[in-house]
């Protein structure tokens, strides 16, 4: 889609804006009553500056500095006044009387943690003093400020426990893959109770998104809640009010990270001193380095930045949604359409470009008095473009003086490099996606309480659909190399101009998921006892039908949920779920899983009641097995490990003729089904408190939690020996185990002083974990094993420097075995002492996933001006810069590692690889350059950098127009604001051109964005 | 309470629906049943155990065994492996790639599985006559003794496993003695016996006769006797190994199963001198043993499977002159050379006609079979002379090219034009041959009663057996200064098997079981200088080198090779080798 297309989609948007708001304005002329009213805060204080609307003349106030207001309504038998204050509870008044004033509306903040809150759990909305699971809740709307195409990445700092992981920012993508995980375990994410991807939505439709963290809150979902959920609520039109929201923002994109490269002249220095110090010829002459190092011959010698070229600093990124919702007594409807567009950094030929347009429909109709009805249709069209590869990793494959681009107006490759980024990204052709998706949900929810008060169902259903097709074109230009005769450069053609003219079919899915869910709910107060009751069942489908042969996920379960409150303190919550797993043979499917919670209201105690520092607090235990679904054993076909598969093989030929031409099949065995195996399990134990403080002014949550995994799925090679005789096909069985533990928790401190408010939270999480047992070899040395371990270790020789000398060398006399060790190579510790450096010398240390990540944010609001600060860091971790196979795959291996491998396999440089160590330079921090010794591409400490960083996630500055001047321009609110996402980091690993989040992003894998935007926001 | 509660619930509504999860039917329905009810489907799963069986000859094998001892020298062309075996690090090689004499033969667990299976579920095949299934019996017991002869030879003795093992049963057994394997493999061998036929109909050529179970119970059980295995020299073992020798000597000579290949054609070869072009005539068609033919009736069990997979080279091969030389990954050491007698019967030390400055005439006929030498013609339509000397087209310090300044001629024929690039001989992958059994007759009476001893039932001494061997090739008897006693004469069977099964995967087992591997003038290689002279007979002088190609290492602990260390670490009754 072109430019012009979408500044016209964005402005036909902003019409649609403006005439909704102007047919609310004629309305207005409709009033026939004023009213007059005041609005207090929980403490009786007149709150000045609150919008008040009149929900059928669509007329607004504000109120003055005592909290008063004068209001034109329609009638006062059927108008309401609506009060919808950000940080407060909407506030629905109806009118009685049109002669007095009406009494003082007192608005009820909502607090982090308290009593008035209440969480969405799976089949059940449960009050906070109820809840025994640990749950922390962020709402869609504070998520809009991070400009980002992909949901889950705003979700970065926010939430304790949550880690976000984004691998890269390559527009149009699908493998642009954002991760969540959540205490160390992959999140599952439901968005309106099913499972669903959530790259898609935009913050504007989402109402919240909950982090359902421990067992008891997620244990209805059997084995499909088997790690932390991320339970995301779309958006509910409210009765009595209609609001219509626009939201535009645009802004430009670059790369957090590109690694530096070494230009020609260093280059060819470089590789010839490698070959040196391998005793080997030189490979450029000395009047080739000259030339290099002068660009005198830019066609022989030529000194190419690629990074300049081809790779722009900016690429726009776009971003407008406008929202209505709102209505009456009996409809209730929320409806959003958005567009997102983002670009990539190729400055020439193909972009990567990705465009979306979503739709979203939440409507609730009250059918009868007992029956409500809901549907919510959301429908997302997506469109792709994509060169062929990726310019960053061909590039940190390319060293500057490959070869000249071009030649005579002929695009020139050579042997060693048969590369052309000008054929790459104009003449090769490219991709071109388009996606189109569905989720759609209804359900029927019946008011039982007629005939056994208390009851209520509710029966639904959700079929989704997406389908994906990419088409493209495979072509090249005509590709010269340069030959020399008698000293004159000429060129002969190597691969000739291939054009396609019709697109091609690349590749194409279609998904189909259906489910159906039905659950019955009791929910009743006899004086001092509470129960909520809740029988539940799920059953889901989810197929994909581009792999042959591929199974359906199948979902099916049954659960139970009983929920005691005795005297609003004391609280038990017993979860039975009857879990099936497809992946078990008939007959052994399906196992109930016991969970058990407990609550304590603390702060209703007697002791507490009046303590003027806590307002809130509450202690939460829970202690639950549950079953997990996902195991699958490597080397087998299917997971359906109860299945014996033969499959027929080549044979053993025996015979003369015939059988040489026409040879039979043997049989062997495929898969070796197994019977004595079990669903893998968790058990979880949680502890927490959630408070809220001097005077709801400070949140605290604080969780202790630990997870067992065992029965874990494996096929125990290591305790099975070579008379076996399995071939490889040993049959599944339960062996295995290992726990995570740690802390997780929040504290946020929220103030306001006359027009000054400040909040500022930090959450962090702490993590271990430990193999209990492992299938590894028993009689292996101790600090070799996994077992009794931490599970973020890495196995790695310890470096004690480089060697100074050959002296240094021949006195310590060990067996090296990676190749011939010189002066200027990794001196590795014998750690077992046997005067061999081999892999008996690697021991388990360190951590390769940090142990502590934390969040952290301030918002500073002053009148109409504020600034949003989200910041993202983890400590306690390392990365491993170098390793063997980082080394070979691509070109970053250059940052540190990339000596040659050999003279076949050169690799771009990084400039982190300029101070190595040579004679000259004993301090250098790289070892010496080689083309044959692998002694230093070992894992080792050498190569082990602290992976500490903290981030700025996102900032936002906005600037809200006071409410009178906003009310002149008919809107209820008008924001203008800038915003930013990966704006600063702070890491070890700058230096060496990577990000500290995904190394590879932008030399291998497409660079991590860095995004600014500035926008608008109206509320009508 | 509340769970009995649950349950019921739980099962009212779940009762008839649990089907929602049931696999969808997929297109592979292959099951247990379907594999052991029909004979067909039986046998070709049982067939699989065939395919472990070791290809001695393969190009793709970068750890020859014939690499691992005095017979030659070759360098690997790219895999790491043989170097590291040839310096004696085989616990190493066991974890390196092209380990093809290491890891893979310890893989043959897997077929001795497959074996096991197929004799547990004879009872399951339906469509089948009784002598199918005595068939398919017989070859299971002789498959599962072959392997552990294979394990036997290398490692030692092994946990002799009868069944399939699974999950639930005790996987920590001890290895049994040397002497213990080798009864349970005899004993199979017997079973297999019992069960196998004479002969196979042509489709079926190549799968173990009662010919092959009775080989491989003579070796094995020579095996059992030799030095290394029976350090009492337990004279029983030696009988026990006669016996068994005699009575597939004898089984043969009854109905005419087996036999030498008759050598009675004449061959020659041609090579330059500065006389000019000479000849030499001998006793031809003894290459025919293991080329072409689909079989002869001296081969009593061979890796048919390998045969027919068509032309291949052997690094063992001369290739074309296409390429501008010979070439060839193998050299023949001065070692095995010096081996062949002369043609009158006489070692060459022991021969005052042989003259270190003409060491090629009046060879033994297997030399010139065996063996190209410097100046030898090598070309079916033109002119052209081996350059072995130093510097010589074929000598060129090279990989590919002969160290030694010999190249090895033995699995080629002559009717094989050797200027083409694509036509390369195919070679029978020979583990025994008649001629073979009589040498272990010979071996073992010899052992008890010396060279004139004929063993009890049998019809020949010890030394007739041998000579018969020699015979067929034109070679007068064993001289009667090497008949004097048990000693001299077991030099000259060692000398003769060394010649007579070059290069056929027998030398580097043969030094190990005799005790001599880890002797200096095994383990140093040799090749010989030779340079130009026009003055010598040959044009060409022959110095001996002083320095080997290679001295291998060969220590004590190598007489038993090492198991993996997976199996060495996992349980404490299966016990590493002594000094791995």
């Amino acid at each position: 889609m072109n430019k012009i297309i979408k500044i016209k989609l964005l402005m036909a948007l902003a019409i649609v804006a403006l005439i909704g708001n102007s047919l609310y304005a004629q309305k207005s002329q409709l009033s026939t009553a004023n009213i007059k009213g005041k609005v207090v805060d929980e403490n009786a204080q007149p709150m000045s500056n609150i919008e008040v609307k009149a929900f059928l003349t669509s007329a607004f106030t504000i109120t003055n500095a005592n909290g008063e207001f004068e209001i034109k309504v329609a009638s006062v038998k059927t108008d309401r006044l609506v009060i919808n204050q950000p940080g407060y509870k909407l506030n629905i008044v109806e009118i009685k009387n049109a002669v007095a004033p009406l009494e003082a509306i007192t608005l009820e903040r909502i607090n982090v943690f308290g009593e008035n809150n209440s969480f969405d759990l799976p089949y059940k909305t449960m009050e906070s003093n109820k809840n025994v699971s640990s749950i922390n809740v962020i709402s869609g709307d504070e998520l809009a400020s991070y400009p980002t195409a992909s949901f889950l990445e705003s979700l970065s700092g926010l939430l304790p426990g949550v880690v976000i992981n984004s691998q890269s920012s390559q527009p149009g993508s699908e493998e642009n893959a954002v991760y969540a995980t959540v205490r160390g375990e992959s999140a599952m994410i439901y968005v309106d109770g099913v499972i669903r991807d959530p790259s898609d939505l935009s913050p504007s439709e989402v109402d919240k998104v909950e982090v359902i963290k421990d067992l008891s809150g997620r244990a209805a979902l059997g084995i499909y809640g088997s790690s932390p959920v991320i339970w995301i609520t779309t958006k509910k039109g409210q009765s009595y009010n209609r609001e219509m929201k626009f939201n535009a923002e645009y802004g430009a994109s670059s790369a957090t990270a590109i690694p530096e490269y070494v230009g020609a002249y260093d280059y060819a220095t470089m590789y010839n001193e490698a070959l040196a110090n391998d005793g080997l010829t030189p490979f450029y002459t000395n009047e080739a380095i000259q030339a290099y190092k002068d660009n005198s011959d830019p066609v022989n010698y030529p000194n190419i930045n690629y990074l300049d070229k081809y790779v722009r600093p900016y690429a726009p990124f776009r971003r407008a949604n406008i929202n209505f919702s709102g209505g009456d007594n009996k409809v209730n409807y929320f409806s959003m359409i958005s567009y997102v567009g983002s670009e990539g950094l190729e400055a020439v030929g193909e972009k990567n470009k990705s465009d979306r347009f979503k739709m979203r429909g939440n409507v609730n109709i009250k059918l009868t008095d007992f029956i409500d009805m809901n549907v919510n249709i959301s429908g997302t069209y997506k469109t792709g473009r994509n060169p062929h590869g990726n310019v960053f990793s061909t590039i940190a494959g390319l060293p500057s003086n490959a070869h000249p681009t071009m030649y005579n107006n002929q695009l020139i490759i050579s042997n060693d490099y048969p590369v052309n980024l000008d054929n790459e990204l104009i003449y090769s052709g490219f991709e071109q996606s388009s996606t189109l998706s569905t989720q759609n949900n209804a359900s029927l929810k019946f008011d039982l309480s007629e005939y056994v008060k208390g009851l209520s169902a509710t029966a639904s259903i959700s079929f989704d659909a997406s389908s994906r097709n990419v088409n493209g074109k495979i072509q090249n230009a005509n590709l010269y190399r340069l030959t020399q005769t008698d000293g004159t450069t000429s060129t002969e053609l190597v691969t000739a101009e291939k054009i396609q003219d019709d697109l091609s079919l690349i590749s194409s899915y279609i998904k189909r998921k259906t489910v159906e869910q039905i659950s019955v709910n009791y929910d009743r107060t006899f004086g001092k006892h509470a129960l909520v009751a809740n029988a539940s069942f799920y059953q889901g489908m989810f197929e994909e039908n581009y792999l042959v042969g591929y199974q359906p996920e199948k979902i099916q379960d049954l659960s139970l949920r009983a929920n005691y409150t005795y005297n609003e303190k004391y609280v038990v919550q017993i979860d039975q779920v009857l879990s099936g797993s497809m992946r078990m043979a008939k007959g052994s499917r399906f196992e109930l899983y016991p969970t058990i919670g407990l609550g304590w209201v603390a702060s209703k105690e007697s002791f507490l009641k009046d303590n003027a520092a806590i307002n809130y607090l509450k202690v939460n235990a829970s202690l639950g097995i549950i079953g997990v679904n996902s195991f699958e054993l490597s080397g087998y076909n299917s997971y359906y490990l109860y299945q014996t598969l033969w499959q027929t093989s080549e044979t053993w030929t025996s015979g003369t003729n015939d059988k040489k031409a026409n040879p039979l099949p043997g049989y062997i065995i495929k898969q070796a089904g197994s019977e004595g195996y079990s669903v893998p399990k968790n058990c979880n134990f949680n502890l927490g408190i959630e408070s809220s403080l001097f005077n709801n002014s400070l949140a605290v949550n604080l969780n202790y939690y630990l997870v067992d995994h065992y029965n874990l799925i494996s096929q125990k090679q290591y305790y099975t020996p070579s008379i076996f005789g399995s071939g490889g096909f040993l049959p599944a069985t339960n062996f295995g185990e290992y726990m995570q533990y740690g802390f997780d928790g929040m504290v946020q401190y929220t103030k306001s002083i006359n027009d000054f408010t400040l909040s500022a939270g930090i959450n962090a999480n702490y993590m271990r974990g430990k193999y209990i047992t492992v299938d590894e070899p028993m009689l292996e040395a101790e600090y070799r094993k996994y077992a009794g371990k931490q599970i973020d270790e890495f196995m790695m020789y310890n470096a004690e420097g480089l060697y100074q000398s050959q002296d240094e060398i021949d006195v310590r006399n060990v067996t090296h075995t990676f190749g011939e060790v010189k002066p200027g190579d990794i001196k590795y510790t014998d750690y077992n002492s046997d005067g061999k450096i081999d892999e008996k010398d690697q021991y388990r240390s360190g951590a390769h996933s940090p142990r502590l990540y934390f969040g952290a944010n301030i918002s500073l609001a002053y009148k109409g001006f504020k600034l949003k600060v989200v910041g993202q860091g983890t400590t306690d971790g390392s990365q491993m810069i170098a390793s063997n196979s980082y080394m070979i795959i691509d070109g970053v291996m250059s940052l540190a590692n990339s000596y040659f491998s050999s003279t076949t396999n050169k690799q771009n440089f990084s400039t982190a690889m300029l101070d190595r160590w040579s004679a000259n330079n004993t301090d250098g921090t790289s070892p010496r350059l080689t083309t044959t010794s692998m002694n230093n591409m070992q894992r080792s400490t050498y190569w082990l950098v602290d992976a500490t960083y903290f981030r700025l996630k996102n900032v936002e500055l906005s600037y809200t127009l006071p409410k009178a001047t906003s009310k002149k321009m008919l809107m209820g609110n008008c924001t203008v604001f800038a915003r930013g996402s990966n704006l600063i980091e702070f890491s070890n690993l700058s230096k060496y051109g990577v990000d500290p989040e995904n190394m590879w992003a932008g030399n291998s894998m497409y660079p991590i964005y860095r995004t600014y935007t500035f926008g608008i926001t109206c509320l009508f | 309470m509340k769970k009995i509660y649950l349950i019921i619930i739980a099962a009212l509504m779940f009762s008839g629906c649990e089907e929602y999860l049931d696999k969808v039917q997929d297109s592979s329905g292959m099951n247990e049943e379907d594999v052991f009810t029909d004979y067909l489907n039986y046998r070709q799963f049982e067939d699989r155990m065939y395919k472990d069986l070791n290809d001695y000859l393969a190009d793709y094998d970068y750890t020859y065994i014939a690499a691992l001892c005095d017979e030659g020298y070759t360098e690997s062309f790219q895999w790491e492996t043989l170097p590291v075996a040839q310096n004696g690090d085989w616990l190493r090689a066991y974890s390196l790639g092209q380990a093809m004499q290491f890891k893979p033969v310890w893989n043959s667990w897997e077929s001795i599985r497959i074996a096991n299976i197929s004799l547990a579920k004879i009872d399951m095949l339906t469509n089948a006559t009784e002598e199918q299934k005595k068939e398919l019996k017989g070859q299971a017991h002789f498959m599962r003794a072959w392997y552990f002869y294979e394990f036997l030879r290398r490692q030692g003795g092994m946990p002799y496993i009868t069944k399939a093992l699974y999950g639930a049963d005790n996987f920590a057994m001890p290895r049994l003695s040397y002497d213990e394997t080798a009864q349970k493999i005899a004993a199979d061998c017997d079973s297999a016996l019992a069960l196998l036929p004479v002969k196979w109909d042509n489709a079926n050529l190549g799968r173990p006769t009662k010919g092959a179970a009775m080989a491989l119970k003579a070796n094995t059980l020579l095996f059992n006797a030799s030095p290394t295995n029976n350090t009492s020299n337990d004279q029983k073992k030696w009988e026990a190994a006669a016996k068994a020798a005699w009575e597939l000597i004898s089984f043969a000579e009854s109905n005419g199963t087996y036999k030498l290949m008759e050598c009675k054609s004449n061959d020659f070869i041609t090579y330059k001198t500065p006389d000019g072009v000479k000849t030499i005539n001998f006793v031809g068609g003894y290459d025919s043993i293991f080329n072409f033919l689909p079989y002869n009736d001296e081969i009593i069990w061979e890796n048919y499977g390998q045969m027919q997979n068509g032309g291949r080279y052997t690094t063992f091969t001369t290739r074309s002159l296409a390429v501008g030389g010979i070439i060839q990954g193998y050299s023949p050491s001065q070692n095995i050379v010096d081996l062949f007698e002369t043609q009158n019967g006489l070692s060459i030390n022991d021969d005052p006609t042989y003259d270190d400055q003409n060491p090629y005439v009046g060879r033994d006929p297997r030399f010139y079979h065996t063996i190209l030498f410097n100046q030898e013609r090598w070309s079916s339509n033109s002119d052209y002379y081996l350059g072995l000397y130093n510097g010589g087209t074929e000598r060129l310090n090279q990989k590919q090219y002969s160290y030694t300044g010999y190249l090895s001629r033995k699995f080629w024929v002559n009717n094989v034009d050797k200027n083409s690039k694509e036509e390369h001989p195919i070679s029978h992958c020979i583990y025994f041959r008649y001629a073979e059994v009589l040498m272990w007759y010979a071996e073992a009476a010899n052992e008890i009663g010396g060279p004139n001893f004929t063993f009890p039932g049998a019809t020949m001494t010890a030394a007739d057996a041998l000579n018969k061997v020699r015979q067929r090739v034109g070679m007068p008897a064993v001289n009667a200064k090497y008949l004097a006693d048990k000693n001299s004469f077991r030099e000259r069977i060692k000398n003769e098997r060394a010649i007579e099964f070059y290069l056929e995967g027998k030398r580097f087992f043969d030094l190990s079981r005799w005790g001599d591997a880890s002797k200096i003038e095994h383990k140093q290689v040799f090749g010989i200088t030779i340079s130009e002279d026009k003055t010598k007979p040959t044009g060409y002088a022959f110095n001996r080198n002083s320095t080997p190609v290679i001295t291998l290492t060969f220590d004590q602990k190598h007489y038993r090779w090492p198991v993996p260390l997976t199996d060495a670490t996992m349980f404490e009754e299966f016990k590493q080798n002594p000094g791995w």
